[in-house]
């Protein structure tokens, strides 16, 4: 195909000449180097044989060139040159450095580009930082910080033997028998003062300029309701254009080229149908690519290099088992599910490389075939972790760390996989030669600085050349189309509001004609594009977005005020999607039940929390007891609900244990039981939870708890000589509708007259005691406390709440002294005389048993009670929003 | 036309005098506006030097493309317009004929026109003053910041847990306060960091502070010193006898129960005194007296005794007319006790301490995530410009000199943005005294009836206090536009009569009391004189929501096909009480927008995408995968998921089963393995795709593939999955990972599509419909309450002191227990709700004024079965707000029964798809890529830059004047450099000096060699660049040394070698083997020169290491 493409640089004849002679060919940009060396190469091969190849190169990369020259024929010294990004990281550590104490920059990175870019300027413009322009810089404080963070840097890279790249340019300049050649200028209007001096130093100079005046006519700016509607529209007629004409050139201008590349390219994939089959087939090239660091195959290596970091992301040990490009060898699923749920048990964002560890070792294994295993003695012959090292010497260590994952082997790599892993290489060469701007970095630091590195590299998939060119605004220059549509011609963007360095002081950037340094310079810059392109192409069309969150935009007044605004078509909805609508009918299916299986019901026994979730919400009980299917739960700070609630069951346990309370059971139990209990407590916790939770956070905990437990053995005292514990924690089971049943009950108390009560502890203030009474939505767990111990003459709740103890519930009259009885209890039966809790347990009974029967046949439907759903959050799996629609 | 106010309207032109403009509803505000900016303009050097601040970018447009339209107005003819448009077009033309003197185009660069939101003016501040603002340079800034906050508040709970002693044991007794519930300690530092710009100015926000109870306390005692003053003020002349009565009071009342005045003095001694005067002029409900007794201290008798009685009753007559007494005294009975030592003083110290360093925190946090929120921008603008001692010369930093400033909305203005427009017009009243002709002017607009932004920290009392005091030491001249131009007269005649009520009498800054303007209709009504009266519908009983709802879609029906009415709207408080408007509509057919109610999180349509793209992104996440078997697209039935749990309860499992398997589960419908059977070999598709197609195009093909798109019933599902795909499109292009809790957090930040198209009906809240207007407004629930907010953990408030300045109070709640009299916690518990109610007063009047035409209000009253009456509005409704005002016209429509909708489900029905797409996905394999190395490492690296090395090395001495003997100074400088540039290993770099020098020594010691080097030999090219034409099309090579020897007659191409024999290796079989490898190179080079050069080629490989050479003669000479 590539040969039936007209050329993209239409000018050659105007350049023929002096490229024999000879000439140099400088551009503004790469995209024009590029298209110009296809024109030399297509002229050659028409004639035949070869030719000296001449130097076609954006401007500040041909002056580079030059120098290196310059250097390699002994006329200037050699030196280590320095980038803007290397620039930045020792503007950075300038800064942080100054600002530590004094005050405290919300984006030291942010300063630091802004400030090497003023920097930059002002060697580019050629203005020196001399006593009168300090002293100018100096009138403000934004100045004066400038001045020394300058100053800093300077001493840096003396220091450190680099060389910024301008310095570099003027000893080009001055030298006195700098070599020199013929140069031919395309297209390069506003060039700074140092390269015009370069320039002005050489001879001959051609200058070319590459547009005819007013080539193309725009009828009218089409004005579409939304980004969608609008790219929809660019891809559409870029496709149309390539059907009329499959040799043409085209161009799409995206005025926001990072915004819409991505939704631009598949809205290109859908017209040219590449979504997923041909997707190496669609004729489009894009001016930008995507960030290294964020490709899946580089993302995965960073994930994989980052569980070496002292606090490791959950998320990417979790993604570790994800990966598609790391070889661990086939995993038993069961095991891959427990190190996740494991990894979210953790409940925090990060945690200590070990403990993430562990719970990778789960699923991994420990092995000596297990990753984790190489890499722990990697780590540990090499001292891997703890030393610092330069950029240079860390490569190598990660390079060992990313084998033992066996990165990139997890699959077959397709082409542009294959290319991502070459550029990955050359990305770490480069992170390499940044040992002079790093310095030596432990391994955390490393890691971070790998990222910020790889996230400046851009992975451009190499595509062959197309019809199709998406650029951004300034990316055209000198190419010549068949057809041009730019995109984003608002009011507000063309001409955009000046955005001059705040580094500078404004006039000097006004004065000397700096980039975006006033309204003035904004408008040449708009108006001098848009002559470019209508000068560049048969055709343009231009549009843009009418509305922006809600309010009205105008067109760009370089269209004005001859065009005309005309309406872009909506975007239609997909086809796919409409003809999925309009062609699969749908049929409404009972979801039926599921009754319990032998198997479930060999294993199963059902505890209080079942039955709850049956009386709450059938399906929720059938998701959660038998599918075992719960949304993960958000993380929690400090620790969670149920943890404080079995520290306080364990708590309690441990202080009424009958070993605890002399050879009686007699309470109140002596306060000198309590750390013990408190100690029991704590124990409750996982280690690793314990660990993350912090030992702070624990002994607030026991705190808490000590001062709970004081005042409920201080309310308990009051009255309770009367009483003697029989049980705590103790087991039962049962049967209910064939069911068997298994809980435990908290404790059991007992009378002088042998009359049991049964307690269970709440930490809060407790439940609504109406739900003990509710037919249907019955609340079990006191209930079934009286269905399994039989013997009981009261079953209550305490509540362990400080400043609110209290004991609620239902049971024979003086049974305990503190027992309020339940409101329900006390209109209901209470004014009744004996045998009135029988008849309650009946009632519990038939309920009960209705709900267990319920939960045995796999009863499921959608039915919330009350706040059912708070605590549930199914709504994916129960699909209750679809109910109510 | 001629309107009542035209006078204010054409005063608040005078581009002389800086203005504080009262513009109610309907007045034609941002019409003014954009008078008086171009009425500006024509006065200034530079357009950029007038500002004017929106509070939405949606007013910032309008006013922009308002200007602009006047603007280019100006080149037609401008006749026959009405009085507004003419005044308007003559400033344009002004303005049109400077900007042609002056050059600004402001035609064709609008942007130079500076209409800016508030926050975006913040921020080109900051960006402008990186570092006086602290700021660096442009940070993102984020509308939601609460995850920052999270992240702020968890680090510091932790940090300061594991810290030195003293803020570890602060933080220790708060949360012990807090019952150690950290979730709940961290919300509530959350919502504290979301008004940190209240709290940090007071408070401190450096980390660095003390404790500031004393600030909190001194703060105290002088608002009870102002409010003691001010109760002297409003009794007056009265005060002497009203002392007179407190002593004879005193006399009569027993010991401990009377109160005994001069206890001590100070604060505590006034509030004291305070109390006692509420007490005897008022009830322990806080009304008036009507009577006074022995109990009060005035027993019944005659002479003196009753004259001190009728005195008594005198005085509360003379009182009870002035509703800000009575609202004075209610609050004097809750004023602080200052010298307490309380617990909750011992806690506000710890706050105040913990709060400065959370601060800190947070700071942190939007450094280390590059991100920050909106107040931190507008403090960093604030302190860019510098406190008054230091104030920032902003000629000098903003390029232009600020001349003038307007400013919309100023009614939502919160304390740190007045302080802002204060420190920016700092000076002005100065510099206007010396340049009376060309004074800087301030201009403020807003209307105190409509701020109801209270919770977004707006400060109704800032508008007030401007009105009073101007800004800073600029005085403001007060205007007040009394037309609306909206509404009909009925509906402005209601309003004002009822509103007039409800509005409290006086302003009162400090509490953020406004009372009410009465305005005048300005429109002409059509059809009746004057329009409709508004209806108002109640409704009691059992049935009375459902009888509601039925009335409103009724109406709401009938509006509909009026042709008079263009739009309409449903207005309410909150989301959860329009919910079941909507749903009533929806039921009726009655097609609406329901402009942000849900959230995108709470569409089915999207939870099956959330379901999906989890499913796929985690092959562990059971609950993802369970809940994907139920969507429509595969829709198992309860046993068949549940068969599938048992079997493959995650993808992992399942991709591990083989189709064939399917058989042998134990129970499963023949349907579920056939739709099971399809997803198996639909997971094959996903997992040779994934990651390899972009994510949104992943997903949606993976979907589509399941008939995902069948269940897009409606347009606005369809715009809620397209929403859901723009979101996952979004976050690759942020880099933000895509896990289940980021898309999420995303989702449900998101509002779902409004539907309702082609409808003119529209639901929202009242919040939302500020500035808006319609034809038809229905106001319905106002009889439902709000979230309680009783049971908060703190009470704050700001304070807009006496003196002017602003300050800030907080408390905390009393443990359960402890008495809440005379604590902090109280008395602004007691200030929020009265605050609450007085702006909910305001909502009501902010929906009633949305309305054009046409106005209906209704809500829901209990009924007492036993009294046979409707019960009044619960309290803290709208409707009980609006009571008053209407209990006497409203008749309630009685629905005593109410209709059993519960009918019992049976089971649970789900749609499904009957079958899934024909578009069975044909997997090809990956055609895999040779030579992908194994072994990712650092050895090439420096092998290749040691040979580069040598090629620089050997290069510059093809130019050197002199060839030197031995390598040197100046060949280590170059190796030094190209190492540097590769990134060679440090470690290595000394020694590959010492081999590179080794051998540039063997080089250059080598005859033949020198030869070719040396300078006499001529015209010499080193890395000579050519392009050849080839059957392949022109290719660039690179030669690196090519010269000739004229003794010879040959030329010469070198082509230089790093590599050497292995171990073992002879030279021979080295060199054959390298020659086998580069011979076709060197030939192509051969070819080209040759093409160039006339004389006879010779190549060789020159081997730099060693020393060893291999010559020959290119093939084509050969033959
Ligand atoms: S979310 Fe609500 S309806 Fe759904 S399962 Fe849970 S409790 Fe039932």
């Amino acid at each position: 195909m590539e040969e039936t493409l007209k050329p993209l640089f239409r000018h050659f004849d105007r350049i023929r000449d002096g490229v024999r002679g000879g000439a140099a060919v400088l551009t503004p940009n790469r995209r024009l180097s590029r298209a110009v060396r296809a024109s030399l190469h297509d002229a050659l091969r028409k004639q035949g044989g070869a030719s000296i190849s001449p130097s076609v190169l954006p401007l500040r990369q041909y002056w580079i060139e030059a120098w290196r020259h310059a250097v390699v024929r002994g006329v200037v010294p050699p030196a280590r040159l320095i980038d803007s990004y290397g620039q930045r990281l020792l503007w950075q550590k300038a800064i942080e450095a100054d600002a530590e104490g004094q005050f405290s920059l919300l984006s030291s990175s942010r300063a630091a580009a802004l400030a090497q870019e003023a920097a930059e300027r002002l060697r580019l413009w050629r203005l020196p930082l001399d006593a009168a322009r300090r002293r100018e810089f100096g009138l403000t404080e934004d100045g004066a910080a400038f001045l020394r963070w300058h100053d800093a840097v300077a001493a840096m890279l003396k220091d450190r033997g680099l060389l910024v790249p301008e310095l570099a340019l003027e000893a080009l300049l001055s030298a006195a028998d700098r070599p020199m050649a013929p140069l031919i200028l395309l297209e390069t209007d506003d060039i700074p003062p140092l390269y015009a001096a370069l320039i002005g130093a050489s001879h001959p100079v051609t200058r070319v300029q590459l547009f005819e005046q007013d080539a193309a006519a725009v009828e009218a700016v089409v004005a579409f309701d939304s980004e969608l509607d609008e790219l929809t529209a660019a891809a559409r007629w870029a496709r149309q254009q390539v059907m009329r004409d499959p040799q043409g050139r085209y161009a799409v201008v995206l005025t926001d080229m990072e915004g819409h590349r991505r939704s631009f390219e598949r809205l290109l994939r859908r017209e040219f149908n590449c979504l997923t089959s041909d997707y190496g087939s669609l004729p489009v090239n894009f001016s930008t690519g995507f960030k290294l660091a964020e490709v899946p195959l580089v993302r995965d290596a960073l994930g994989a290099l980052s569980l070496g970091r002292t606090e490791v992301s959950v998320e990417d040990s979790i993604a570790v088992l994800q990966s598609r490009f790391l070889k661990l060898g086939a995993r038993n699923a069961d095991l891959c599910e427990r190190a996740s749920d494991e990894l979210r048990a953790l409940g925090r964002e990060h945690v200590p490389r070990t403990l993430a560890r562990q719970s990778l070792e789960i699923a991994l294994g420990d092995a000596p075939e297990s990753p984790l295993t190489s890499l722990a003695s990697l780590e540990g012959n090499a001292r891997l972790l703890s030393r610092r090292r330069l950029p240079s010497a860390w490569t190598e260590p990660f390079a060992a760390i990313l084998r033992i994952w066996g990165w990139p082997e997890g699959r077959t790599l397709d082409s542009l996989e294959f290319q991502q892993v070459q550029q990955w290489q050359s990305a770490l060469d480069g992170f390499a030669g940044l040992d002079g701007a790093l310095g030596e970095l432990d391994y955390d630091e490393a890691i971070s600085a790998l990222r910020r590195w790889l996230t400046e590299q851009v992975f451009q998939p190499q595509t062959v050349d197309s019809a199709v060119q998406v650029l951004g605004p300034l990316e055209t220059t000198g190419l010549s189309f068949d057809g041009l549509w730019v995109t984003g011609l608002s009011a507000d963007q063309w001409p955009a509001s000046p955005r001059p360095n705040p580094y500078l002081p404004h006039a000097l950037q006004r004065h000397h004609r700096m980039p975006h340094a006033d309204a003035a310079w904004e408008w040449n810059w708009s108006q001098q594009r848009w002559k470019h392109w209508l000068g560049q192409s048969k055709t343009v069309e231009a549009s843009f977005q009418r509305s922006l969150d809600g309010s009205e935009r105008l067109p760009s007044p370089l269209l004005e005020p001859r065009k005309q605004v005309v309406d872009g078509e909506t975007a239609a909805v997909d086809a796919r999607w409409a003809r999925q609508r309009a062609q699969l009918p749908f049929e409404s299916v009972d979801a039926g039940v599921a009754p319990l299986r032998d198997g479930e019901r060999a294993k199963a026994s059902v505890g209080a929390y079942a039955l709850e979730s049956q009386a709450a919400c059938p399906f929720r009980a059938f998701a959660s007891e038998r599918l075992r299917a719960s949304p993960s739960g958000d993380v929690v700070m400090g620790l969670s609900p149920p943890e404080r609630g079995s520290m306080l069951h364990r708590a309690l346990q441990a202080l009424y244990e009958p070993t605890s309370l002399g050879g009686d059971g007699a309470v109140p139990p002596r306060l000198t039981g309590l750390d013990t209990a408190l100690d029991a407590a704590e124990a409750v916790i996982s280690a690793p939870r314990r660990y993350l939770l912090g030992v702070a956070a624990m002994e607030l905990e026991r705190k808490r708890l000590h001062s709970v437990l004081r005042e409920w053995i201080a309310f308990e005292a009051e009255h309770s000589q009367s009483l003697e514990i029989v049980a705590t924690e103790s087991e039962r089971s049962g049967e209910l509708s064939g069911l068997s049943l298994r809980l435990r009950l908290d404790r059991v108390d007992r009378d002088r007259e042998g009359r049991l009560l049964v307690v269970d502890y709440k930490s809060g203030a407790g439940e609504a005691t109406k739900r003990w009474f509710d037919e249907g939505r019955l609340r079990p767990q006191l209930p079934l406390y009286a269905l399994l111990e039989p013997a009981a003459a009261g079953v209550a709740t305490a509540s362990l709440k400080v400043g609110e103890m209290r004991l609620r519930g239902v049971g024979d009259q003086g049974l305990h002294p503190q027992l309020e009885a339940s409101d329900e209890w006390a209109q209901t039966v209470l004014g009744e005389e004996n045998g009135s809790l029988e008849a309650l347990r009946s009632f519990w009974r038939q309920q009960l048993e209705q709900l267990a029967a319920d939960f045995a046949q796999g009863e499921a439907s959608v039915a919330p009670a009350y706040d059912a759903c708070t605590y549930c959050q199914r709504f994916e799996l129960c699909r209750l929003a679809e109910e109510l629609a | 036309m001629n309107v009542i106010d035209a006078p204010a309207r054409a005063e608040a032109l005078d581009p002389l005098s800086s203005f504080c403009v009262s513009a109610p509803a309907g007045s034609g505000k941002t019409g003014l506006l954009v008078q008086r900016f171009l009425a500006l303009l024509a006065r200034v050097q530079a357009p950029e030097q007038v500002v004017a601040i929106t509070f939405t970018r949606k007013a910032a447009a309008e006013m922009r493309n308002r200007i602009i339209g006047a603007l280019k107005a100006t080149c037609a003819a401008g006749e026959a317009l009405e009085d507004y448009q003419r005044q308007t077009h003559d400033l344009a033309s002004t303005v049109a004929r400077r900007d042609e003197e002056l050059g600004w185009g402001l035609l064709t660069n609008p942007s130079r026109l500076r209409i800016q939101t508030i926050d975006s003016f913040c921020a080109s501040l900051a960006r402008q003053m990186p570092v006086l603002s602290g700021s660096g340079g442009s940070v993102n800034t984020t509308d939601t910041a609460d995850g920052l906050y999270r992240d702020a508040v968890e680090r510091f709970l932790q940090g300061q847990l594991r810290s030195a002693e003293s803020p570890r044991a602060d933080l220790e007794t708060l949360l012990l306060h807090m019952d150690n519930n950290w979730e709940l300690a961290a919300d509530l530092l959350v919502s504290l960091l979301a008004r940190r710009e209240q709290w940090q100015p007071v408070l401190g926000g450096s980390g660095l502070h003390e404790d500031s109870r004393e600030v909190l306390r001194n703060t105290v005692e002088e608002l009870i010193q102002a409010r003691w003053e001010r109760l002297q003020g409003l009794i007056g002349g009265s005060w002497a006898q009203l002392e007179e009565l407190l002593e004879y009071q005193a006399e009569n009342l027993d010991q401990g129960q009377r109160f005994e005045p001069g206890i001590g003095g100070g604060a505590n001694g006034l509030r004291q005194q305070g109390v006692a005067v509420a007490q005897l002029l008022l009830t322990k409900d806080g009304a008036w007296r009507r009577q006074v007794t022995k109990r009060e201290g005035f027993p019944a008798g005659k002479g003196h005794t009753a004259a001190m009685k009728k005195a008594v009753m005198a005085l509360i007559a003379e009182c009870s007319d002035s509703g800000e007494l009575l609202s004075l005294l209610r609050e004097m009975r809750r004023l602080p006790d200052v010298s307490t030592t309380s617990q909750e003083w011992g806690l506000l110290a710890i706050i105040t301490r913990l709060l400065p360093r959370l601060a800190a925190q947070l700071l942190v946090v939007f450094q280390q995530r590059e991100q920050v929120d909106h107040s931190q921008i507008a403090m960093a603008a604030n302190e860019a410009l510098g406190d008054d001692d230091a104030p920032t010369d902003l000629a000098l930093r903003l390029d232009y000199q600020l001349e003038h400033l307007l400013v919309d909305e100023f009614q939502d203005t919160s304390t740190l943005q007045f302080e802002l427009i204060r420190r920016l017009t700092r000076g002005w009243a100065e510099h206007n005294a010396l340049n009376v002709i060309a004074p800087r002017t301030l201009f403020l607009v807003g209307d105190a009836m409509q701020s109801i932004y209270r919770f977004r920290q707006a400060n109704v009392g800032l508008f007030l206090k401007a009105r009073e005091h101007g800004v800073g030491d600029l005085p403001l001249r007060t205007l007040d536009l009394q037309v609306n131009f909206r509404s009909q007269r009925a509906l402005v005649d209601w309003s004002n009569e009822t509103f007039q009520t409800l509005f409290p009498a006086e302003d009162e800054p400090s509490l953020g009391a406004v009372r009410f303007s009465a305005a005048s209709a300005g429109r002409a009504s059509a059809g009746q004189e004057g329009g409709v009266k508004p209806e108002i519908k109640l409704f009691a009983g059992e049935g009375a929501k459902a009888a509601e709802l039925n009335a409103i879609c009724e109406r709401v029906h009938k509006a509909q096909k009026d042709t008079g009415v263009e739009s309409i709207a449903i207005l309410g408080r909150s989301r959860s009480q329009l919910r079941p408007v909507l749903i009533a509509l929806r039921e009726r057919g009655i097609d609406a927008a329901a402009q942000e109610l849900d959230t995108l999180e709470q569409r089915q349509v999207v939870r099956d995408l959330f379901t999906l793209t989890c499913a796929l992104l985690d092959q562990d996440n059971r609950y993802a995968w369970l809940s994907l078997l139920r969507t429509p697209s595969i829709g198992l039935g309860n046993n068949d998921l549940l068969i599938t749990a048992l079997n493959a309860p995650t993808v992992r499992h399942f991709v591990a089963v083989n189709a064939n398997e399917l058989t042998t589960w134990d129970g499963l419908s023949g349907s579920a393995e056939r739709r099971l059977s399809a997803v198996r070999q639909w997971l094959d598709w996903c997992q040779a795709h994934e990651e390899r197609l972009a994510p949104r195009v992943f997903i949606e093909e993976a979907w589509l593939s399941l008939g995902g798109a069948a269940s897009l019933g409606t347009a606005a599902e369809q715009a809620d999955a397209e929403q859901f795909y723009q979101c996952i499109e979004l976050m690759d292009r942020d880099g933000e990972a895509i896990t289940a809790k980021n898309l999420r957090e995303r989702l449900t930040k998101l509002f779902a599509a409004p539907g309702g198209l082609n409808s003119k009906v529209e639901v929202m809240t009242l919040h939302k419909a500020k500035g808006l207007e319609f034809d038809c407004v229905l106001i319905p629930a106002l009889s439902g309450g709000t979230a309680n907010q009783d049971q908060q953990l703190l009470q704050w408030d700001e304070f807009v002191l006496p003196g002017g300045h602003s300050t800030f109070l907080l408390g905390t709640r009393p443990a359960t227990g402890s008495p809440k009299e005379g604590t902090l916690y109280d008395y602004l518990q007691f200030r929020a709700k009265g605050r609450q109610q007085l702006e909910a007063v305001r909502l009501l009047y902010v929906g009633c004024t949305r309305a054009a035409k046409q106005l209906w209000l209704s809500g829901c009253l209990n009924y007492d079965e036993n009294k046979e009456q409707v019960r009044p509005p619960t309290s803290g409704s709208l409707l009980a707000h609006l009571w008053p005002a209407i209990q006497d016209c409203a008749t309630p429509f009685l629905a005593l029964s109410a209709d059993d909708q519960d009918a019992a489900v049976e089971g649970t029905r789900y749609r499904r798809l009957r079958s899934l797409p024909d578009t069975a996905r044909v997997l090809e394999p990956t055609v895999p890529v040779a030579g992908v190395r194994q072994a990712v490492g650092t050895d090439n690296r420096n092998a290749r830059a040691w040979g580069t090395a040598l090629h620089a090395c050997l290069e510059t001495l093809a130019y050197r004047e002199t060839l030197p003997a031995k390598p040197d100074a100046r060949l280590d400088a170059v190796m030094t450099a190209a190492f540097g540039e590769a990134g060679v290993d440090t470690g290595l770099r000394d020694e590959l000096l010492k081999r590179g020098r080794a051998a540039l020594a063997t080089s250059l010691s080598d005859p033949w060699l020198r030869y070719l080097l040396s300078p006499e030999r001529g015209k010499r090219h080193a890395e000579l660049p050519l392009t050849l034409s080839t059957d392949e099309g022109a290719v660039e090579l690179v030669v690196d040394y090519c010269v000739v020897d004229a003794k010879e007659g040959v030329r010469w191409i070198v082509d230089y070698k790093s590599s050497e024999p292995v171990e073992g290796q002879g030279t021979e079989a080295f060199l054959a083997e390298e020659l086998e490898r580069y011979q076709p190179q060197l030939e192509r080079y051969a070819e080209a020169v040759s093409a160039l050069y006339p004389e006879p080629i010779r190549c060789a490989l020159y081997f730099v290491t060693t020393g060893l050479r291999k010559e020959w003669i290119p093939a084509m000479h050969a033959s």
